[in-house]
């Protein structure tokens, strides 16, 4: 894989040069990847005046955490509370259901290819489609503004999505390996619970971390079935950019407590990632 | 990394093995007992308000004026076809598609070429870079809101620095917030397309370029002649998955220009969730829903048939 392409005859100057030159592309694209988010975080320090500057200030003054408190101390904390609360349960549940529901594709594939295919299908759904009609669902069944409303509504992506990744990693576990337990006398769920479950642990771990991370991000569902008893971070933040004045400081330290689990998840999870957001198609 | 290989007939292989019939029921019992929690919840969720929508895009239903809903035909959807608002809608998604895709193919093609020869601290700028997948749109829409801004932004200091023109970014008209807006999703999205591409690269054997070189190829042969054609896969997969998700582009939209100046930067998303929940349409913005969920199925098909094809699991 690694045997350089480069021709035997060629001056080792000339690759030197090369790598030089792919160092310095390389240095350039993290810059303009990363700046962004530097930015943000950066402004999390800064007085309000700073943001007012020209040039603008590429570094705070000093280091002072007053906008993450008083960012906690508003609406921030309850955002940061039902943002967790919401994320975890929506991923609990989640894979409660679709675990069972992907081996049964998997291996089963019960309703041949149309249970498939309508997962699939309703992944690729604009969100907003579904929304305005689940407004008026919601709305007549007076669940609006409750927690109950999004654990329900962020199921329209997160189930399809996880189903279909972990259908993935459980067709790759080997059907040889659950007919020999069937035949030493294994009922078919406990080979489910004993074989396929501790064999698919990757890729359930990546469909919940994906779970946790789409709830936690989201925005147009939070935004629509929810608003006063209910309002994650998403929201909070949104709703700091309508008010006039914006509070430029507290707001990135909002916005950077919000980033916090992408950052982290990128970081830790970069295998998978790519199978994740190509549905699987390409494997990391 | 490795192209994933979609067996489909591997999954009824526990079906085929010679068990009693007793068994069979036992295991159909079993699997449809295993995804009916699931499936019940996606009906609710999706064939329910799929429901709701078919039957009020046929319908003249304005919560803003107490008429009753009444059935109108194909009334909604022939106003769309003569709306000017929808057409620039329409244009601007398809604006954003192409021009995203070119950009991003582009770029992430770079990138991967980049990050083809493992080194040690491949794996860590892989993980950095994709940092801008997953952060919250929200995020991401606020981040470039102050980098956008046109007196203290610090793109415009560069610029201005640089000695050129300091454009007014997303307030300023149609050319400019799209142009935003298609900054900033290819920030988003371009480490992605950049990894698919990587993972392309990474997949084509090395005899192949061995080969090429025992032919006596120039490089710039080789790229063109040799790795663009094979990398056709994941291209194909990318023009795919990207159509996919710039058509339902909504949070960075919403974010940095909610659709504005005027209905300069609306993309179909906004403009559905605006006919329906502002102006309380919802006979129009169904109608809307109904276009849109046509296109999709029409591009689920495709993604399904191209992922179990043997294009792209052919490639090893």
């Amino acid at each position: 894989m690694g045997k350089a392409i480069l021709k035997v005859g060629e001056s080792s100057k000339k690759r030197v040069l090369l790598s030089i030159v792919r160092w310095v592309l390389i240095l350039l694209v993290l810059l303009l990847f990363l700046f962004p988010v530097y930015w943000i975080i950066s402004g999390s320090f800064k007085t309000i005046s700073e943001f007012y500057n020209r040039p603008p200030s590429l570094a705070p003054h000093k280091l002072m955490f007053d906008n993450f408190k008083s960012a906690l101390s508003g609406r921030g904390s309850k955002g940061l509370i039902d943002s967790a609360i919401i994320g975890v349960t929506v991923t609990i549940l989640t894979m409660i259901i679709s675990v069972p529901a992907s081996y049964s594709i998997a291996r089963y594939s019960p309703g041949g290819q149309h249970i498939s295919f309508f997962i699939l299908s309703i992944l690729f759904l604009p969100p907003v489609i579904g929304v305005i009609p689940l407004f008026f669902i919601f709305k007549t069944l007076k669940l609006l503004d409750t927690y109950y409303v999004l654990f329900l509504s962020y199921m329209f992506f997160n189930l399809p999505f996880c189903i279909w990744i972990m259908k993935g990693f459980f067709e790759d576990i080997p059907v040889e390996l659950e007919q020999a337990a069937m035949v030493d006398g294994h009922s078919r769920f406990k080979v489910f619970f004993k074989i396929a479950i501790p064999l698919a642990r990757a890729g359930i771990a990546v469909a919940s971390l994906f779970a946790f991370i789409f709830s936690w991000n989201e925005l147009m569902f939070a935004s629509i079935f929810g608003r006063n008893n209910v309002q994650t971070l998403p929201l909070a933040l949104q709703d700091y950019i309508g008010s006039t004045g914006i509070a430029w400081g507290e707001l990135s330290a909002l916005a950077t407590i919000a980033a916090i689990p992408g950052i982290l998840l990128a970081i830790f999870m970069q295998r998978y990632i790519v199978r994740g957001l190509t549905f699987g198609a390409v494997k990391g | 990394m490795k192209i994933r290989k979609i067996k489909p007939n591997m999954n009824n292989t526990l079906l085929e093995t010679p068990i009693q019939p007793l068994y069979w029921d036992a295991k159909r019992k079993l699997a449809f007992a295993m995804i009916s929690p699931a499936f019940i919840i996606l009906l609710f969720l999706a064939i329910g308000p799929m429901f709701f929508m078919f039957v009020n895009a046929f319908r003249t239903w304005k919560l803003a004026v107490p008429t009753p809903p009444r059935f109108c035909g194909f009334k909604n959807f022939l106003n769309l076809f003569r709306d000017a608002r929808f057409g620039n809608a329409f244009f601007n998604t398809l604006f954003l598609m192409v021009s995203g895709i070119i950009v991003q193919s582009i770029l992430g093609l770079g990138i991967a070429l980049l990050l083809k020869k493992p080194f040690k601290l491949r794996p860590v700028i892989m993980a950095l870079i994709l940092i801008p997948v997953l952060i919250a749109p929200v995020v991401t829409g606020l981040n470039w809101k102050l980098i956008f801004n046109d007196t203290f932004g610090p793109l415009n200091y560069i610029l201005g620095s640089l000695g050129f023109k300091e454009p007014l970014w997303i307030s300023s008209n149609r050319f400019w917030g799209l142009f935003s807006i298609l900054i900033v999703d290819t920030w988003q999205w371009t480490p992605f397309v950049a990894l698919v591409l990587l993972a392309g690269l990474e997949g084509i054997p090395n005899q192949v370029y061995e080969a090429a070189d025992v032919d006596g190829a120039k490089p710039i042969m080789v790229f063109f002649k040799v790795t663009l054609p094979l990398l056709r896969p994941m291209f194909v997969l990318i023009v795919l998955l990207r159509t996919i998700f710039i058509f339902k582009i909504f949070d960075p939209v919403w974010i940095l220009t909610q659709g504005g100046p005027g209905t300069a930067t609306e993309t179909l998303s906004l403009l559905t969730y605006d006919t329906g929940l502002k102006y309380l349409d919802i006979g129009y913005a169904m109608a809307m829903g109904v276009l849109q969920i046509i296109f999709m199925i029409i591009l689920a098909n495709i993604f399904l048939k191209f992922t179990t094809s043997s294009k792209i699991s052919s490639q090893r």
